[in-house]
């Protein structure tokens, strides 16, 4: 961990990459070019982001309840609930399942929770194979690569990009056309759901009320992976629930809007515990595993509304930095303004708590969320949390900036001061001021003070 | 009515002139101005670094010049320090009594300048016949956190200038106070892309309610040498002489 480049440098190295640039404008603006059709469709778009806000939060204010019932309903539809604490309680149960079942191939349908708890890696380790079937989420595990956006996974890479790396899994010349390419990725893919001994998807919501579990895709993937493999174990972060299917209408009706800019995602499958006698297709085990992994940490604190997000990645879309660095420069599983709120708060001893300060607090990011979290105050009660971490020469710092501003006196001769020297540099500023000469011309500095312009005379 | 201008460190660093022609477009609306002196800062810089406790005595003693001034509104040629002041004060002091019990009073009081101008007018926006184009920077906190979108548009149609769009109208400057020199090289490329968008747009004065960020963009434009200049709403208003208009 030690070895990863300062955030400074990774994000200056993103920003001077022209190509990941390129890639990057090319799918956000593709992205909210279809967002205002989308959202049109709605008789009042602020009210619907009310109401989802209102829902989510009440799901957490009744969080216990909810899952209790969920469980319950889960196990009356012949499935199995694994209560995982950690990250590692997940992996260890999924692994325990699949040893059971002897399953040696496993396909994945895209989950950032998977993602979180570095399911892929520890499973492959312990020698299983494992095969993602979202296209872009298949296309960075061929390129080892972590995905970079939470809803886009290979966002950064363009067509060219993407033709090399599909060329080298394929035992043919691939032609570099997108028919071509989604062909081959087709077939290669249809193999692997074909022989797949288990399932593994994520959840974009559990209703409580039934015990269902809903997943969102483009690809169809989710389906095949839920309803092939003789098992499916779903995962889901504590959070991701809602009561019945009425809230999840109100959901349904924002997600993909703010997420792809759709009316509604290709397919939207649901699934509840395992195959009934009287079915013809379905998984013969159902497990539902609920994750916490320092969740039930921040519910509750100041933090808690970020636990509302339902990962759309429309933050991502809107935010400057994202959209200037892309998600790889913040060096964690979640990225753009909901990863620097969720990194330092899930993982706050990964070394990536300087994220909070990867933003403008511009509001965009707030603004644009279908559940009106404000994640431009979280970053800033993140920073307040960090504060605490300053060094010894920044803590001085801001004591003298605060010495000399907080009278009249003091704060007016160091502005004479710096209107003496023509420079801000001057000024009791904490940060590296000279660092503004990057690419930007001085500040200019008025020789003359606003008190003696204020008693001049005028014509 | 009494107007206790408060002009922002930056203005009072950097370009003294902007309070300057707000004083005017305040007296020309009739008002009696008065320069809140012992008005410092608003504690920003410090509360975006998460330094609260730094940020306290700095906002306390503006607030204090606040309640002490005799005054019937507190006007700011800022959208960001009027967010700092109206969204954080009360958080910033919810602990200190003293503050407490006051703080809800002045920040009742304070506006930013073109929304007060905007308030403080019946005459109806004049249909000018011959209006001058300027690029507006709508700044963040500005539109976002105060929801300051009309008033500044009000107060530049009023004296004849047709405010333009053009493609990044709404990104962010890069500013963000410390960030432009935490993360240099990333507040740089994101300039670059407000400044494209100018570019590209037909006009080639531009104006915002925000002198960080119309610093931010000058400093990013001259530098690359773009044919681009930059003044702040109040300057541009109150009819400053076009030669001053490269400096905000």
């Amino acid at each position: 961990m030690t070895d990863r480049p300062s955030l400074r440098a990774r994000a200056a190295a993103a920003a001077d990459d022209g190509g990941l640039r390129s890639n990057l404008h090319r799918a956000v603006t593709h992205r909210e070019a279809r967002r205002p059709e989308a959202y049109a469709e709605l008789t009042d778009a602020n009210e619907a982001h009310g109401a989802a806000q209102r829902i989510r939060l009440d799901t957490l204010r009744n969080l216990p309840a909810l899952l209790g019932t969920m469980a319950d309903n889960v196990l009356a539809a012949g499935g199995y609930v694994h209560w995982a604490d950690t990250g590692d309680s997940a992996v260890d149960y999924v692994e325990s399942v699949l040893r059971r079942r002897n399953a040696t191939n496993i396909v994945k349908a895209k989950s950032m929770l998977t993602e979180e708890i570095h399911l892929n890696a520890r499973l492959e380790q312990a020698g299983f194979e494992v095969t993602e079937t979202d296209l872009g989420e298949w296309i960075v595990q061929l390129a080892g690569q972590a995905p970079s956006h939470i809803v886009a996974p290979a966002v950064h890479l363009n067509r060219a990009e993407i033709a090399d790396i599909l060329g080298k899994e394929s035992a043919e010349p691939l032609a570099g056309d997108v028919t071509s390419l989604t062909q081959f990725a087709r077939s290669r893919l249809r193999e692997a759901f074909l022989d797949a001994d288990v399932g593994i998807t994520g959840v974009n919501f559990a209703v409580a009320e039934s015990g269902a579990v809903v997943i969102v895709t483009n690809e169809g993937n989710a389906g095949l992976t839920i309803g092939l493999p003789k098992v499916h174990i779903a995962l889901m972060g504590m959070e991701r629930i809602v009561e019945s299917w009425r809230e999840l209408d109100v959901m349904m009706s924002l997600l993909p809007r703010a997420a792809t800019g759709q009316s509604i995602s290709t397919y939207v499958d649901w699934v509840t515990g395992a195959r009934r006698d009287s079915e013809h297709d379905g998984p013969e085990e159902f497990h539902l595993v609920i994750v916490d992994n320092g969740r039930s940490d921040i519910l509750g604190s100041e933090y808690d509304q970020v636990l509302t997000c339902i990962r759309c990645g429309a933050c991502s879309n809107v935010c400057p930095v994202y959209s200037t660095i892309g998600g790889h420069a913040y060096g964690s599983v979640y990225t753009g303004p909901i990863g620097a709120v969720l990194t330092p708060l899930l993982s706050p001893d990964a070394g990536l708590n300087d994220l909070a300060n990867a933003s403008s607090l511009c509001g965009a990011c707030w603004e644009t969320c279908p559940v009106g979290i404000p994640l431009h105050d979280l970053l800033l009660e993140l920073r307040y949390r960090e504060s605490a971490a300053a060094g010894p020469t920044e803590r001085a710092a801001w004591r003298l900036w605060s010495t000399m501003w907080s009278k009249p006196s003091r704060y007016r001769s160091s502005l004479s001061t710096a209107a003496r020297f023509g420079s801000v540099s001057s000024l009791p500023l904490p940060g590296p001021i000279k660092r503004w000469a990057t690419g930007r011309t001085p500040i200019p500095v008025a020789n003359k003070s606003l008190r003696k312009l204020w008693k001049r005379p005028r014509s | 009515m009494k107007v206790g201008l408060f002009p922002t460190c930056l203005v009072a660093v950097s370009a003294p002139e902007i309070a300057m022609a707000a004083r005017s477009l305040l007296e020309q609306q009739g008002h009696e101005v008065v320069l809140l002196e012992a008005a410092t800062c608003c504690g920003q810089p410090a509360w975006n670094s998460g330094q609260r406790d730094a940020a306290r005595p700095v906002a306390a003693a503006s607030l204090r010049a606040f309640v002490d001034a005799d005054v019937d509104a507190i006007v700011i040629p800022s959208g960001s320090c009027t967010a700092m002041i109206r969204d954080y004060w009360p958080h910033l002091f919810t602990d200190h009594a003293t503050e407490a019990s006051t703080v809800a009073t002045a920040v009742d009081r304070t506006m930013e300048l073109t929304e007060f101008l905007a308030a403080n007018t019946t005459e109806p926006v004049e249909a000018a016949d011959d209006t001058d184009a300027v690029i507006y920077h709508p700044s963040c906190h500005m539109t976002r956190l105060l929801g300051l979108v009309d008033a500044p548009l009000h107060t530049l149609g009023r004296s004849g200038y047709t405010p333009i769009s053009h493609n990044a109208t709404g990104r962010c400057c890069g500013f963000g106070g410390l960030f432009s020199i935490k993360f240099p090289e990333l507040s740089v490329a994101m300039a670059d892309d407000v400044l494209d968008g100018m570019v590209d747009a037909d006009a080639t004065t531009v104006t915002g309610c925000d002198l960080s960020c119309l610093l931010q963009l000058s400093s990013r434009a001259k530098f690359r040498g773009l044919d681009l200049s930059f003044i702040h709403v109040a300057q541009l208003v109150a009819g400053s002489d076009p030669a001053h208009r490269q400096a905000p």
